[in-house]
Parts: C-alpha cells; structure tokens; sequence
C-alpha cells in the first residue's frame, strides 16, 4: 500500500487559559489516503475547526499547535515547512472550504475577483486567463449567470451561491486535498442537499481527496468513507462509514446517532445525548465525556480510556468497552 | 461667594458616598471596580489625591491672620481656603524669577526671604511656582468634572428620551443635535465664550453646550438598539410602565457608555481650555494660564523653563492617569475586548 | 442616486437654517447689538457717530418685528435684524468687520490660500503617518512593538497641543534651527520652509490619537472571516493587510476623513497664530481680541457651511465605497 497522502499523529492544539495551556485539540491521530473521504464529526466545540486549521497552520493567535505534533502531507513535513512554502501549499494544493459564506468573502472585493486572486496567487497565468477560469468554474459549481454573477459583490448572493462561490475558490487549482469544515451547516434545509450533491460530484469528477467535517450524521452517510470522531478534543471512535454507521461501539457515537432525526430511526426512541460540550478549561482529566456518558463507571473520571480495537479497522476508547471486552 | 464652592464640596462628598455605596452593592460594578484597581493602582491613587487637593482648595472661609504685605482689612473680606492657608501666598513669595530650591534671584542674584524653599522656584511676580501649579489642580477639576456631572445627565436625559420615545422628540432632539455638532467645536466655543463674556461659570457653560451633542448622539443610538431588544420588549408586553422601562432595562445598559464618555470628556475639556487659555479667554489661575504666561519665557536668557514645566506636568499627569483609567474601564467593561483577552 | 443626493442636500439646507438660528440667538440676541456698538466706538463717541456706525453695520434695525411698519406690511418682519442676518448670511454677503471696517469676505478669500497651504500637507502627512504606523502596529498585534506604540499613542495623546506648539517652535525653532521660527510667504519655493514646522507639529500632536483610532479598525478586521479565507488561499501577511484589510478598513477611515475635509478651510487655528502664518485661523484669533463679532460669527457660518458640505461628500463616498451600502 502506498503512503497516505496526509498523516496526523499526536497533534495538539492548546490556547492559554488562567494558569497555564489548555489542549482543545488533544492528541489525534488519523489518515487519509488519496482519493478518499474522511468525516471529522463530532458536536461543535469539539476542535473539529481547530485541528482543520492545525493542518492549515492558521491557528488564530495566541492558539497554537504543540510541538509534538506530526503532521505530513503528501510527504512533506508541515509542522517544519518554512512560511513560503505553507503560502504556497494553501489554496494550492490544500483548500478550505469554511462553515459559513455570509463572513467568509471579503465583502468590499468582486466575488469574481477572489477567485480570480486564488488561482493567480499560485499560478503565472493572466487575469483575463484566470477570468475566463472563474466563469467556467462558476458553471460548474452550478452558478446561475456567471458571466454576470463575476462582478457582484457578496452581499447580493444568498447563502447557497456564495457557498459554491466559496466551492469554486476551493477547487480552483485542483487541489491535492479539500478541507470542508461544515460546509453546509450555516445552509437552509433544501441548498443543504444540493451543496452535498456538489460536492460529490466534484469529487468523484476531479477524484479530489476530502477532509468532510460536520456534526451531521446524515451528511457523514451521504459522502464519506471513513470516519472519525471528537470529543472535547479527543479522538473517541474511528472507523469506515459502514462500521460507525451501523455498529457505534463508543458511547458518544450512538449517542451522535441517536440524536439525528433520521428516517431509519423513526420509532425508535430519541436518545439524544444531555447538555452540551463544556467549555475546554472544565473537561475532566479522564474521559472527557465521563460527566454526559450514560454508562460511566468509577475508572473513567480519573484515568485516560484504553485504546480498544473494534470490528474490522475500527478502533474506540472507551473505559467501558474495555471491561466488556474483558480487559 | 466662598459658600457656593463649600456647599459643592459637600454635595460632591455626599454624592461620592452614595455612588460608592451603590457601587459596593452591584456585583458587576464593584467588580469592574477592583479590576480597575489592579490594573490601574497608581493612576487612581494620583487622581485620587488630585481630587482631595481640589476639595482642600475649595473649603474657604473668611479670617484668620495673614501674614505678609497685605493689609488686614483685605484679609478680613477675602475667603481663603485650606491651601491657601497652608501655604500662606502672601508672605511665601519672592521678588521675582527664582529657580527650585535657589538660595538667590534668578537674575539678579539678590538673597531669597525664603532661600531653598521654592521647590519649583518662583515665576516672575515671585509667587510660588508650587503654589500656582497646586491652584490649578481645582480649576482643572471644575473645568473637565463638574460640567461633564452637569452636562451628561442632561444629554443622557435628550438622549434616552429621543431614542426610546422616538416621533416627534426624537426630531426635534436630533435636529438640535446635528445643528450643534455642524459648528466646528472649537469655532462654537469661541463664539459662546464671546457672546456670554469670559468668566468661570460662561466658560463652564460654553464647555456644556458644546459637549453634550457627542453623548446625546451616543445615548440616543445606543438607546435605539435596546428599544428593539428582546427583554425590553417582553418588558413592555407585560405592562412595566414607561420610566420602569427606562430606570430598570436601558439606563443600567448605558451605564458602561456613561463611565467612558465621562473620562474621555473630561480629558478632552481640560485640554480644550488650554487652548482657550491661548486665546486669552480661559479661566483664571488654570493651568493652560500658567503655560500661556510662560511661554514667553523660553526666549529669555538663560531660560527660565520651571513655570511651563510645573503646569504642563501637572496637566500631562491629570490627563494621562484619567485616560489610562478610562482605557482600561473600556477593556474591562466592553464584553468584546473582554473575549478578546481570554 | 440623484433623488437620495437631493434629499440629502435638502436636509443639509434645514441644519444650515438651523445653524442660522442659533448664530442669530448668540449674536444678536445675547449679545446685545447696543453693546456691540458701544464698545466699538468707544464709550465717549457722539450718538450721531455711534448710530451711524449701527447703521453701516447692519445692527440698526429691530430684533425681529418692526414696528415702522404697518401690521398688514410685509417689511414689518422683513425689514429686521433677523430677516437681514438669513438674507445676508445665504447670500454670502457678510458686510464689514466690527473691529476695522474691512470687507469680511475679501480677507477671508485672502486667507483661504494660507490656510490651505498649512492644513492640506498637515492632513495628508498626517494621515498618512497615521495609517502607516496604525497598520505596522495591526501587523505586529499583541507583541511588544504593538504594546509600546500604544504606550507611545497614549503619552502622545495626553500632552495639550498648546505645549507641543511651545516645545517644537523652541527645540525645532530655536534650538537646532532647522527652520525660521514664524513667518509666511506666498511663494510655494519659500512657503515651505515656513510650513515644515507647524506641519511637523501639527501631525506629531495628531498623531496619537489617529493610530490609536485607525488601529482599533484594523484590529476588528483583521479578526473578521474573511481575513482567514484570504489566508487559506495562499495570501500571505502583506497582501492580507494590503489587499484585503487595508481596502475594508478604509471605507470607515474614508468617511472619518472626508468629514474632517472642511476644517481644512477653517485653518489650524493655533499653529497658524503661533507661527504668524496669516490664515484664516489667525483671522478668527484677531477676531476674538478684536471683539470683532461680525467676523467671528461669519467664521462659525462659514465653518458650518462647509462641515455640512463634508457631511453630505461623506455620505456619498461612503455610498461609493463600500457596495453594501445601498440607496434608501
Ligand atoms: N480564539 C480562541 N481562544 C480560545 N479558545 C478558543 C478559540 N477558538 C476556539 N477556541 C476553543 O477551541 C475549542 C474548539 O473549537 P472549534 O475547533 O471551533 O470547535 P468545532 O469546530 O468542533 O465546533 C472550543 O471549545 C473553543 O472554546
Ligand atoms: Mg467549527
């Protein structure tokens, strides 16, 4: 098997808080390998966002990922990279798409002329080359008049346009791996589905490699092959989608599942899980969802859960999968 | 009338008190109150001691001996007040220029009636430099403290009353306000000042009419915004009459506002009479007086710098404790740079 | 467009009425016009003199209503102070200085050139510094060149702009003279010599103040989204604050500017008397030691009228500017 076009290993991200550090993304690890998708799911506050931008290497300030922290893609180290060669890695060969398109286009700048400022950041080509790009590509995202909708400005698209605006920057220089952070979240119900129908054709079209993450199971379904799952900055559970999907070994995941809406789940009852993520500064120092888990027991408030190898490829930690696997 | 200036003092004690009071028992104020108290100890002691020397200069009373060159029939007509008779002007002077801590006149070389005494020497009347510098202390107070109190009641009252009644006041009051504030300040204040005559009370007027437009305007969009929030809303729909509404939902939001916009005005008043100073149309005895009579003086030979020096740093110290302090009531009051620090 | 920029000037017509009326309450009602006159010819000029005198000055008629007239008559409100104050006033007929008898609005043509002269460089220089140092202090956020410059803004912003005047005429002036201490000539290969040092001063005392504002602005947006989404791209940090926060942050710095166009004209009033540069600020200094109401009241007009005149460029560039904006 050839290499994994990224890997993340032990990566942390901490922000300073009172004392000291808090780690709000805490040592994950996963991979991704070319061509696939991987969902980061997990409910908001987890540190999808902040482990998405660890790859980036845009933490905001005073955040930052810990030294630690391996991260390769496509063989080169990022963690190490030099300033250069990140900008030159950004928008080029690694894309963001970012939750929500009402603040993410600059709203004083043609929604054209971003698109056109992402391919000629990282190409030598003419902006009347690049323009004529951008409008083919706005065809593509499926962008009503292109031709016209190039020197609007943001603030005269609804939510799903400048979505696919957002889409059509992302995968303008075809790039090597897309990150989606909850790319229809900030949506109405109906464009929901149609930016997924997007963004599956574009992957299966370009064969682009996706880094899908959500809080939206039903998404999870309609796109990903494998997936992951975080919980206050720890990796709970991961697994293929068939796995995760039909047999949820860790608490938190049938609790994810219980909690969506989904046609299949009609009758049964809606064990949607209490509360809410608490703040990073007051999760516990054993199992950061002893304190909602239904099935918490003495040892998972104070120690780290083991790592426990599921069905097939899937791996979970959980205190409680231990002792029923008997270890 | 040395019974208007004691009875301010009084009102102004008092008024310290309950504020303090109040302040003790609001959680959110007495907090922010001891955030500022860290981060700010030494700006607060200044100003504090600032306001205690303005107090002392305001208690005055008739009588006493007097000392010096100045006859007992005067002294028993003029009310002097704690500094004055702590320092006794009359007798603590010299003939003219002295530098700090000289044993002789500055030109003349003549021997001192109070040699080393003069901590920052003597202007050139040969009155106490200190002395002078320590006066200003309570026209700078009156200039920059007392017409914001009086002043930002009225414009919050104008303001509050625009935004939350809306219609018709709301016109007139922003017609009035777009009047005043299309006059560039310092052209209204020199016309005011003109018009009404130079004095203590005309300046503080001048000051008022010219300040209260940037508060009203602040109070009346901020009051705007609440007006349209949800517990105000609820509040209205549940019958809480309308001065309820205001004492209870949008007065005690603006509060953070008012805090600041004091500071900042006070600031801005005291350095705005400097310039009127220049233009010979300030108060007597402030300190931008004391850097107007002394800015002939650098051209002398050799300098006599410790005039404009004494009043420039004494306003300098005033103005920048006060902004110091209102910058970090900012930081701590505005909930938006209060995430931006965690 | 056409209809919102009329109805703007419209409005902007009303609060010159309004400024009007108040100039009207100020001189003419608090300020008695006997007074006036009194002290302008002295206290022991003859009654023929000093109604003569009222008369060549326009302060000879009554308040408001004229009682010469009939009730039915239209010059009973017509032929008044108050109705000649409006009529003159919009009319850009200003008359003679209370103080010397020359034509108010011939000297204040003379002195819009120096006055310009001093106030455009001042304004460009100074906003320029302003935003440059501002952006340099946004780009080096929460380090210690951030924190000193705010240390620097907040010292710069506390000192009186009387006592900058004072320091820089005397170390600049007289100390190292680099440049005569005051002074003016119309002649643009002389002009500046006089010029760099209240304009030096003028943006030195400025500056403060301007960093600390346009700072704050950077600040919030470089927080914003789309700063990130730039980023993402391939941006790096010059072209992030040069293309993208430095093109939004204007559109607020933009309006604060153009509103602070007109004052232009008014003149730095104390650089200008300081330095003997003879503006209109050093007119309106005159004016207020001369007890020259007349001029100091068209001065305030004249002030007004063209704050409005910024304030209605404001709206519009602001419209023209930021695409968000739209007409109502
Ligand atoms: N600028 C910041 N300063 C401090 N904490 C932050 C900051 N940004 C995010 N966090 C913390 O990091 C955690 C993870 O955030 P994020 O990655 O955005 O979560 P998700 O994307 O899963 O919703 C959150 O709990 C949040 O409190
Ligand atoms: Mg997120």
């Amino acid at each position: 098997m050839s290499k994994p076009l990224l890997e993340m290993q032990n990566v942390s991200v901490t922000f300073p808080s009172g004392a000291g550090r808090v780690a709000v993304v805490d040592e994950i690890s996963f991979s991704l390998d070319e061509g696939e998708v991987l969902a980061l799911v997990g409910e908001s506050g987890c540190g999808k966002t902040m482990a998405a931008l660890a790859l980036m290497r845009l933490i905001p300030k005073p955040g930052r990922a810990e030294k630690t922290s391996r991260i390769t893609f496509d063989g080169k180290d990022v963690m190490a990279a030099s300033v250069d060669d990140m900008r030159a890695l950004r928008g080029y060969d690694l894309s963001m798409i970012f939750q929500d398109p009402m603040t993410c286009l600059n709203p004083v700048v043609r929604v054209g002329d971003q698109v056109v400022e992402a391919i000629r950041l990282h190409e030598s080509v003419s902006y009347g080359a690049a323009r004529k790009r951008t409008i083919e590509l706005f065809e593509r995202v499926g962008i009503p008049d292109a031709e016209q909708r190039f020197s609007t400005y943001p603030h005269l698209l609804s939510g799903g346009l400048k979505q696919r605006v957002m889409i059509s920057m992302a995968v303008a220089t075809k790039p090597r791996l897309l990150i989606a952070d909850e790319p229809t979240t900030a949506l109405d119900v109906t464009v929901q589905a149609q930016i997924l129908e997007l963004l599956r054709e574009l992957q299966r079209d370009l064969g682009t490699t996706i880094l899908l993450i959500t809080h939206d199971f039903a998404v999870v379904n309609e796109l990903a092959d494998r997936v992951a799952v975080m919980y206050a900055g720890k990796m709970v559970e991961k697994g293929t989608r068939y796995e995760l999907l039909k047999m949820p070994r860790h608490p938190y995941t049938e609790g994810l599942l219980g909690a969506i809406p989904h046609a299949a789940q009609r009758g049964h009852e809606l064990n949607e899980i209490e509360g809410v993520v608490p703040p990073p500064a007051l999760w516990p120092a054993g199992c950061r969802f002893t304190n909602r888990c239904p099935k918490a027991f003495e040892p998972c408030e104070g120690t780290l859960p083991p790592r426990i190898e599921t069905s097939g490829t899937g791996v979970a930690w959980c205190h409680a999968l231990a002792k029923a696997s008997g270890r | 009338m040395p019974w208007i200036s004691n009875i301010a003092v009084l009102v102004l004690v008092a008024l310290g008190f309950l504020g303090w009071r109040t302040i003790r028992r609001n959680r959110l104020w007495s907090e922010a109150l001891r955030a500022l108290w860290r981060r700010r100890r030494i700006s607060l002691v200044i100003i504090a001691v600032y306001v205690v020397i303005a107090l002392l200069d305001s208690i005055a009373w008739v009588g006493g001996t007097v000392s010096g060159d100045v006859s007992d029939a005067v002294a028993a007509f003029k009310p002097r007040s704690i500094i004055d008779r702590i320092i006794a002007p009359e007798a603590f002077k010299e003939l003219s220029y002295s530098a700090p801590f000289a044993e002789a006149g500055f030109y003349d070389d003549a021997p001192l009636n109070h040699p080393g005494a003069h901590v920052l020497g003597t202007d050139i009347l040969g009155q106490d430099v200190l002395y002078r510098a320590l006066k200003g202390v309570r026209v700078a107070l009156l200039i920059g403290g007392l017409t914001s109190l009086i002043v930002i009641p009225i414009a919050l009252a104008f303001g509050v009353a625009a935004g939350y009644f809306g219609g018709r006041i709301d016109d007139v009051v922003f017609f009035v306000m777009s009047t005043l504030a299309s006059v560039p300040s310092l052209l209204l204040l020199i016309a005011l000042i003109m018009v009404l005559g130079i004095g203590t009370v005309q300046v503080c007027v001048a000051l008022g009419v010219t300040g209260w437009v940037g508060f009203c305007r602040l109070s009346r969009g901020e009051t705007l915004k609440l007006r349209e929030a949800d517990y105000v809303q609820a509040a209205r729909a549940l019958g809480v009459s309308h001065a309820g509404i205001i004492l209870r939902h949008i007065l005690p939001n603006l509060a953070h506002l008012i805090v600041i916009t004091f500071a900042l005005q006070f600031t801005g008043l005291v350095l705005a009479e400097t310039i009127l100073s220049y233009l010979g149309i300030g108060l007597d005895g402030s300190w931008g007086q004391m850097i107007d009579q002394a800015r002939d003086e650098l051209s002398r030979d050799p300098i006599v710098w410790w005039n404009l020096a004494a009043a420039s740093c004494a306003l300098f110290t005033l103005v920048l404790c006060v902004n110091l302090c209102a910058d970090a009531m900012r930081d701590i009051l505005d909930p938006r740079t209060r995430r931006e620090e965690q | 467009m056409f209809a919102y920029l009329v109805r703007r000037i419209a409005y902007g017509f009303v609060t010159v009425l309004g400024v009007l009326m108040l100039l009207f309450v100020l001189f003419f009602a608090i300020a008695d016009p006997d007074d006036i006159a009194r002290k302008a010819v002295g206290e022991r000029a003859s009654a023929e003199v000093y109604e003569q005198w009222k008369k060549n000055h326009g302060y000879d008629k009554p308040l408001i209503v004229n009682t010469d007239h009939g009730a039915a008559e239209f010059a009973r409100y017509t032929d008044t102070l108050f109705f000649d104050h409006y009529r003159r006033m919009l009319t850009f007929d200003f008359g003679r200085s209370d103080a010397d008898d020359s034509p108010i609005a011939g000297r204040i043509l003379a002195g819009a050139v120096p006055s310009l002269s001093l106030t455009v460089p001042l304004f460009v220089i100074g906003l320029g510094v302003g935003v440059f140092f501002a952006l340099l202090v946004a780009f080096f956020r929460d380090t210690y060149v951030d924190r000193s410059v705010l240390v620097l803004c907040m010292l710069a912003m506390s000192i009186a702009s009387l006592i900058y005047i004072i320091g820089g005429q005397y170390l600049i002036g007289m100390l190292l003279r680099w440049f005569p201490i005051s002074g003016f000539d119309p002649d643009p290969t002389v002009a500046y010599r006089f010029l760099a040092l209240p304009v030096l001063i003028g943006v030195v005392s400025g500056f403060g103040a301007d960093v600390r504002l346009y700072r704050t602005v950077f600040l919030e947006e470089t927080n914003r989204d789309y700063v990130r989404t730039a980023r993402a791209k391939g941006c790096g940090d010059i072209r992030v604050m040069t293309a993208h926060v430095l093109r939004n942050a204007l559109i607020p710095i933009l309006t604060n500017v153009v509103l602070a166009i007109p004052f232009l004209f008014t003149g730095a009033l104390l650089l200008e008397s300081f330095f003997g540069i003879p503006g209109l600020g050093s007119l309106t200094v005159e004016a207020i030691h001369g007890n020259d109401f007349s001029t100091l009241r068209t001065m305030v007009y004249i002030g007004a009228l063209l704050f409005i005149l910024g304030q209605i460029l404001t709206d519009v560039s602001y419209t023209l500017a930021d695409p968000r904006v739209r007409l109502r």
